[in-house]
Order: C-alpha cells, then structure tokens, then sequence
C-alpha cells in the first residue's frame, strides 16, 4: 500500500560514460565526462532540479527537465556523489571514474528512513477532482496572453471578453464570484464582480496553471461553484547555484511585445535558502478586426514579484510578495453614454469611430493596481504538514470615463475608483493515518473596500471564518473515497448614501457544506470519478447594493438588500481512458441552484437626463446547470497525433421557464500535430494545425439581449516550434498563426460583439530562453 | 569566503529594503464615512432660455430638472410653449443645482470644451419648426449652445417632442461641415413636449 502512496523514492543513474573532451586542457588528462539522468524509479518520469554534488572537487550540478546532469573535465579517480531532491529527499554513492572512455556506474541504492516523493499535496488539491493543468511546454505555447485567454484551450473553459484585452475566465458556464483564482495558495481578492474586470494576475509567475472543474466549495471557499483556477510557481530551489529563464513574445496584430524574466539563486553558505526575482512588461497597441483598426484597444502592464524561501528537514518558511499594475484602453466605440448610442453602434456594421494604428491610451480606460505579500509556515512532523499562512492583498481600481470634468480646474481624475484590502489569515493540517489521508483547516478573512467618484459599489467591512476537513480514505488499490464538510460563516457592514442619508446595513451568513468523491479504476485502462457535493455563495456586495448606471452595459442596475444565499447541489462524472495509443476523458456534470442570483429586466425603464436606461435588478430564480467536456487524443502514427476536444453547457431558469443569459455556445476543436525527429540542434520540432469551431448559441432567453447571438464561426491556427541547443540552453521556439484566414467574427461572450468584429490574423512569436549558470561548471 | 557571504548578506538585505519600500500600499480612508456621490459634478438640469428679437426682456424658461441624479425621484419636464411663425433666439444652460452656488456647465464648455462637444436637436413627431445653429467652434463647426428656432403652423396635439441631445465627441468632433450625430458619448439626451399655439 505503502508502495502507492509513497512510492519509495528510488533513482537511478543512468550509464553515463566518460569521453575525451574535445577541448583538452594543457596540463593534465582531467578532460572526463560524468553524464547522467535521475529518474523516480516507479514511474521512470525524470526529476527535475535536483542537485547533484561532488564532495572531493566541491562542485554540483543541477538535473534539467528531462532529469539530465552533467559534469565535464572531471579526473579519474573515486568520487563521492550526493543527490537531493526538493523536499528534502537525499541519496549518497560512490563512483570510481576509470582512464576508460566508457564507464558504468551502478549505484548502491540507501534509503534515509521513509522517503515521500510524491510529497505533499499543492495548494490542498483535493484527491477526486477532473482538473487539467498547463505546463512546461503546453504553457509556453500561451505565454504573453492574459491570464483568461491562456485557459482557453482547456476544455470547458471559456472566456467572457470584454474586446481584446479584458477576458474573465469561465468555468463550466459560470464566472466572476463563481470562480476562484488562488494565486500562490492565496484567494485572489479583486473586484470580481464586474464583467469588463480581469482577474489582476501575471500568469508568467506561474510555472504551472491547474483549472479544477466543478465546486470545490471544502479546500477553497464555499463560493468556488463553477471551479477553481490555481496559479503555482515553481517551488523554490533552495540548491546553490544561480537559474534564470527569459521569455519574449511579439503579436502581429496589435504589434504587442511581452518580456518576462526570472531569477533566482540559492544560497551556498546558507543552505536551504533561496530567493527569486521575477518581473514581466506588456505592451499593445490597437488591435485590428480583419477591416479595421479598434480605437483605443492598447495596454501597458508592469508587474513583478519577489520570493525568499528558507527550508530544513522539518520546517520551512517562505514570503511572497507581488505587485500587478495594468492600463487599459476601452475601445472607443464601446463606451456607452446612453441606450440611443448603443442602438447606433449596434446598427452601423461598423464602428462609427475610425482610427489607425496607435499605442497611446485614452479615455475611456482602466488603471488596476493589485499588491499580494503572503508568508507561509510549515513544519513537517511524522506524515504530517501543519501550515500558517498570512497574506495581505490591496486592490485599486480605477475607471475613467471618456468625460474628463467640464470643469478644467477640477483635476483629471478617474469617476470610479475602489480600493479593496483584504487580510486573510489560515493554518491547516495535512495528515495521515493509515489508510487515511486529509486535511483539516480553518480560514478567517477580512476585507475592507471603500469608493470615490460616483457610487456604484458601497463601502463595507466584512469577516469571513471557515472551518473545514476533507479525508481521503483508500479502500483498496482500485477504490479511493473522499468526503468534506465545511462550515462557513460571514458578516457583512455596508456603508452608503442613499439620498443624502447615511445607510449602514448589516448582514450575516452561515451555512455548512459538504461533499462526497469516489475514484474506482475499472479495469486497466479505465478510470471512473464520481463526485456529489453542495455549495453556497452568499450574495455579493454589489448584488445587494450596486445602483448606478454600469457605463459598460448601458444598463440601470439595481441591488436587491434583501438576497438570500445561492445554494446549489452539484454532481460530476469523470470517466479517464488510457490505451496504448490513445488517451483522454469524458467529464459530465449537472448543478441544482436554488435562489441563483441574477440580473433581472424591470420595468418602466429609469429616466436620466442621458435618456431611459434598460433597468435591471438582481433577483433570485431556480436554476440548473448542465454539460460536458470530451477530449481524445490519439497517436495515428509514430508522428502524427489527432485530438479532439469538445465542450457543451446548457443552463436553465426553471422558475421562469427560461433559458439564461452569457452561458458559452458549444466549441469542438480538432487537432493534428506532426512531431518531427530531432536534427543536431533542433530538438523535437513539432508542426500542428487545430481547426476551432464555435456553435451559434440557441439556448438563449427571449428579449433579454440586443443582439441576437451571432452566427458560428471557424478559425483555424497553426504553429511550428523546436528546442534549439544553443550555448548548451535549450531555447524553446514557437511561431503560432491565430485566425489564419483572417476570419470576420463575433463570439456570443465577447460584449465587444455590439460593436465590432473580434480581431484578425495575429502571429505570434515566442522565445523561451533558459539560463543554467549551474550547467557545465568547470572546476 | 567572509567577503563573499558579505555579499550574499548584503544583497538580501537590499532586496527586502526594495520590498519594503514598494509594500504595502495602503487605503487611508475610513471606510464608516463613504464618499457622498454630489461631490461629483453631475448635470442635473437643461434649461432652455427663450426671447424673440421683439422682446428681449419677454424671457421664457423651459426646464429638464433632476435635482437628485439618476434614480431616486422622478425628473420635472417643462412643455416648451411657442408662438406660430415666431423667431426665437434660444439659449441653453447646464446645470449642477446639487452645487451651491449652483454651477452653470454650459459656461465650462463655452470656455474650453467646444471643439469636444456639440448639441443636436430634432422633431419628434410631424410639425413645423427649424433649428438653425448660432455660435461655432474654432473650426468653424456648430456648437449649439445658442440657436434660434422658426416656428410654422400652430397645432394642438400633445404627441409632439422636442429633442435635444448633448454628444461628447473628444478628438472625434469632425473639422468641417455641420457634426456628426452618430459620433462620440450622450451627455444629455432629454424629449421636451412641445406645443406650438396659434395667434389669434
């Protein structure tokens, strides 16, 4: 049992093999090389950053991803060799290098005491979920897009687009307060609530971006309802030795340049501690549609983050403090003043404001500024982990309207502005006892948002508390079982003028939630999740006090004070395959909300002096949401590999009889990739062509919109890439083709669908540069 | 090697100074006392000022007034009351009556804004009156804070409206002819019943 859960950690050495070294030193015959490659040996994937020592000449050397080290100019003679992987896992043996050009080492395999490489969980994954995950090279191929754009290519994840360059991501149909963003372990805490708001995160400080699928109301918050996104960085390497990687990423549409560079170094007369240095520029211009340029479309975003982590055998500590700060363009053509503007818009096929190519930003425009410091604790004891995190989030948000003040002594300042802190403090236990594995944890938060400007949001106070505990229980080799319960409980002080007259409501809400999963393997190749469980999300603040006209929908909204909680029961079914040549997943899931909040027409219309706004109020229906995501790929020679991957929701008023709004139209895209032999320096080049094809929405609520859902489109995209060896870095190269036939379309979940076509033809270069200063250390 | 761990103390010392001094931006403001939304300016009233040549001192008023914003309680509207076949000379003010003194607008954008603004105004229903432009911008395109309005027939229906629509057009404003309606953000948009009586 042991051996499944804790596979022991086992590496072995590859033959490595001394060769004369071309370049041969004057003086003596120490011109041997040591090759090697660190395997786990359970599952022969390699090990990546382990270091590698050797004590007689005092040098070490770091495994790349393919689990390689090497070591030149070495002399014949007996060394002693020590290996250690992260977390604290070391392994020792001796090598004798003979005056032979081929050489075997077998290596004495000990053990120190009982050795976890599967360690332990990240972020609290919990053990039954259907998540995907974007890495190594599948990430690089979406550097330099947003956060939302880059989690586009997993299935049943979509984006709701505000133009090109604000994308919110969407989990199974659903977005903003139904999605988590956990940046570095951390809830991200930004103003969520508007669709035109991206979520304030540099996904370049990510190494690894995971999407968890379904409710995962236990680990995360009980408002995790659509899924979870998870942003981790790659956990420090505390070895000596110094590590950087650059990446470069050009777009040819808005002539957008992307540079990102990461450093760090571990300290070697302090072992165990590390530090890194991360930053990331953006810059775009107007974006082009395949007939014209968008008018104030660019960006500028400058973030950057620092992190320190110092590591012993059993207790860690670790900061990680990060600053976001984004400027971006509203298409000019978008920002609404009344309903008559949108109706013109709507009507002319073409943007009524031309322009050409331009970076400068304007008015309307967005100016976000987000700030995390986070501090973690561990100590490990026996099987088990207790961890304290603190963290500190400050969000500033600003939106200009295209009206500066008539007034020209009154300073140029932004018409909405809210500043939003939030401190959130947790510790939890992961633990294990026999058969059992989880984790119990409490989390408190507190938040304080106020607003200058005109009032759309109200200033509050708010404490949340959450307990929790999740148990993985293994029945046997084949059957796992998982079950939480988690109780929540949250107070909620507004503050805001209601003519003239100061209003402070207070609000309470508390619920337990709970969920059940079951992991059966069947058979060999087949793997069935289920999982059942409840969340609750209780109404957010602009739910229940927002009042104003939201500039961007050119819509009245109102705040209903008196919202009850959203409640939902949620079940999933995730059958995994894996054949020889052909692997994949079909993962189906259905929600069952009671009091689903949402944005209701009302009537008359409100009268302002800019004309009658379209009046909506946030209201409570039954609701239920269902669909599926399919994803198959298969090897159909040595070189080629077909995938498909499809994904369908459909989401239902059942108090109304009536199909709700902004739920994503089904996407099927298909895929071929043609992987090419290594030449020399050009290592696995690969070419592949993925047709996308997005269904007209038909499901969609009768008058509730002002224009119909636009008709299906078809894109295709292309891309060539390869490692190139050079200097001994392997560069990864990638030039991706994105609307290759510069189609004109609109997409059902872009609000720039109004207005204009979505944009055209854009080639994207990418250039992802590591930088080993430990590689190759001569002595 | 003492040198060289000197170094390595330095260099993180520097590096949380750098943290330091970029941390923790923070929120002063005492989240118990909200910003009281009428410190924003805010158009609260269109008034229109209505004298003929023959009587200058004979000044009409017709008013759009919203004293408390978007929301709350409902707008006043005046019905516009004219002569048949009358020359008008018409001016038209914007203001901020949650202001005291009460802020005139229209006098910001007389002073700085007219290249970026423009007002147009149009029939809504079937009767017989013309608008002509009275002052312009520096290129010589109608502003429409002054007009003069020629009034037709008399009628009795209540159905007929007046509109005036106030466009904020920044760099969008066209340099010649007479503006684009199409172009740029509504400040304003308000329907002013109109009637329009016969002499008897």
């Amino acid at each position: 049992m042991k051996n499944i859960l804790f596979a022991l950690m086992c590496m072995c050495i590859l033959p490595s093999i001394a060769k004369a070294q071309a370049m041969q030193r004057s003086t003596d015959s120490c011109s041997y090389k040591l090759v090697g490659k660190i395997l786990y040996l359970n599952d022969s994937m390699p090990i990546d950053g382990a270091m590698i020592s050797i004590d007689e000449i005092n040098t070490y050397a770091l495994t790349n991803a393919l689990g390689e080290f090497k070591f030149d100019n070495l002399c014949a003679g007996t060394y002693t060799i020590h290996m250690d992987m992260y977390l604290g896992v070391h392994k020792d043996t001796v090598i004798t290098l003979k005056n032979t050009t081929e050489v075997k080492f077998l290596m004495e395999e000990r053990v120190y005491g009982e050795i976890i490489i599967e360690g332990f969980r990240k972020n609290n994954q919990p053990e039954i979920s259907t998540s995907e995950t974007l890495e190594k090279e599948a990430l690089a191929r979406v550097r330099g897009a947003s956060l939302g754009e880059s989690l586009t290519s997993i299935p049943g994840v979509s984006a709701l687009q505000t133009g090109p360059t604000i994308f919110k991501p969407v989990i199974q149909g659903m977005y903003g307060n139904r999605v988590l963003i956990l940046n570095n372990g951390i809830r991200q805490e930004g103003q969520q609530w508007g669709n035109e708001h991206a979520p304030e995160v540099d996904p370049f400080i990510a190494n690894k971006i995971t999407v968890i699928k379904g409710a995962q109301s236990i680990r995360y918050g009980s408002d995790a309802i659509g899924g979870v996104v998870l942003l981790d960085p790659e956990a420090l390497n505390t070895f000596r030795g110094t590590r950087a990687q650059i990446n470069l990423a050009g777009f040819s549409n808005n002539r957008a340049g992307v540079v990102s560079g990461i450093v760090e170094h571990g300290f070697s007369h302090i072992p165990g501690l590390a530090v890194r240095l991360q930053g990331t520029l953006r810059k775009g211009g107007n974006s082009r549609t395949p007939d014209y340029w968008l008018k104030n479309t660019g960006f500028q975003e400058k973030n950057f983050s620092a992190a320190a982590a110092y590591q012993r055998t059993h207790w860690g500590l670790e900061t990680f403090y990060s600053q976001f700060n984004t400027e971006l363009g509203i298409f000019a053509g978008s920002h609404i003043g009344n309903v008559t503007d949108l109706i013109t818009a709507i009507n002319s096929n073409q943007p009524a404001v031309t322009s050409d190519f331009s970076y400068s930003i304007e008015r309307p425009k967005q100016v976000v500024g987000h700030e995390l410091w986070k501090n973690k604790a561990y100590y490990n004891f026996g099987r088990n982990r207790w961890v304290v995190e603190y963290a500190r989030q400050y969000n500033k948000r600003q939106e200009y309207d295209s009206h500066k003040a008539y007034n020209p002594n009154l300073p140029d300042q932004a018409q909405l502005q809210f500043e939003l802190t939030t401190h959130n403090i947790q510790s939890y236990v992961e633990h294990t006892i026999g058969k059992l594995r989880g984790v119990a944890g409490i989390s408190y938060i507190n938040q304080k948002n106020t607003y200058e400007g005109r009032f759309f949001i109200p200033n509050f106070l708010s404490n949340a508390i959450g307990v929790y505990v999740t148990e993985a229980y293994t029945f046997s080799k084949k059957t796992k079982i998982e079950a939480g319960l988690r109780y929540d409980y949250k107070t909620l002080q507004s503050y805001y003028y209601e003519n003239g007259i100061l209003k402070t409501p207070y609000r309470t809400f508390q619920s337990p939630t709970a969920s059940l999963g079951v992991s059966h393997e069947l058979g060999k190749n087949y793997t069935l999740l289920s999982t059942v469980g409840t969340a609750y999300r209780p109404p957010n603040v602009n739910e229940l006090y927002s009042y104003g006209v939201h500039h961007g929908a050119a819509a009245y909204e109102i705040g209903n004070p008196n919202l009850k909680p959203e409640q939902s029961v949620n079940a999933s079914v995730t059958l995994n395959y894996f054949f020889k040549k052909c692997f994949g997943y079909i993962h189906a899931y259905g929600y069952y909300f009671n009091n689903y909040i949402y944005l209701k027409p009302v009537f008359p219309a409100t009268l302002t002096i800019r004309g009658a706004f379209p009046t909506f109020e946030y209201t409570q229906v039954n609701a239920t949401y269902g669909g599926f995501d399919i994803a198959f790929n298969d090897s159909l020679t040595k070189h080629i590999i077909y995938s498909t991957r499809l994904s369908l929701v459909s989401a239902y008023d059942r108090t109304q009889n009536d199909w709700l709004i902004s739920i994503p139209p089904t996407k099927w895209q298909n895929g071929l990739k043609l992987v090419l032999r290594t030449k020399g320096k050009i290592v696995k080049p690969y070419l592949s062509v993925d047709g996308i094809w997005v269904a007209h929405k038909s499901n969609t609520p009768i008058n509730s919109d002002y224009k119909a859902p636009p008709p299906a489109y078809f894109l295709i995209q292309a891309e060539v890439g390869a490692y190139l060896t050079i200097a001994k870095q392997d560069m990864l190269i990638t030039l991706t083709g994105q609307n290759l036939l510069n189609a004109q379309y609109r997409d059902y979940l872009d609000r720039f669908r109004y207005y204009s076509d979505a944009v055209g033809r854009n080639i994207v270069l990418r250039l992802q540069i590591p930088l080993d200063f430990t590689k190759n250390k001569t002595i | 090697m003492k040198a060289k761990k000197n170094i390595h103390a330095k260099a993180l010392l520097l590096l949380s100074f750098v943290c330091m001094l970029y941390a923790c931006k923070k929120d002063d403001k005492d989240v118990s006392i909200p910003a009281n939304s009428n410190d924003q300016e805010l158009i609260t009233t269109v008034r229109l000022v209505v004298s003929t040549d023959a009587s200058p001192t004979d000044v009409k008023y017709f008013s759009y007034r919203d004293i408390d914003g978007d929301g709350g309680t409902a707008p006043k509207l005046d019905t516009i009351k004219l002569l048949e076949n009358t020359t008008y000379t018409v001016r038209v003010l914007l203001l901020d009556e949650t202001k005291t003194p009460i802020d005139t607008i229209s006098n910001d954008i007389e002073a700085t804004e007219k290249d970026a603004h423009q007002f147009f105004y149009s029939k809504l229903g079937m009767y017989d009156l013309t608008t002509t432009y009275l002052d312009f911008d520096d290129n010589s395109v109608p502003v429409g804070l002054r007009i003069s309005i020629n009034t037709g027939a008399g009628f009795t229906t209540k159905a007929n409206k007046y509109k005036v629509v106030l466009k904020h057009q920044p760099g969008l404003k066209p340099k010649t002819g007479n503006g684009n309606a199409n172009l740029g953000e509504t400040d304003v948009e308000v329907d002013f019943p109109i009637l329009i009586q016969g002499i008897q």
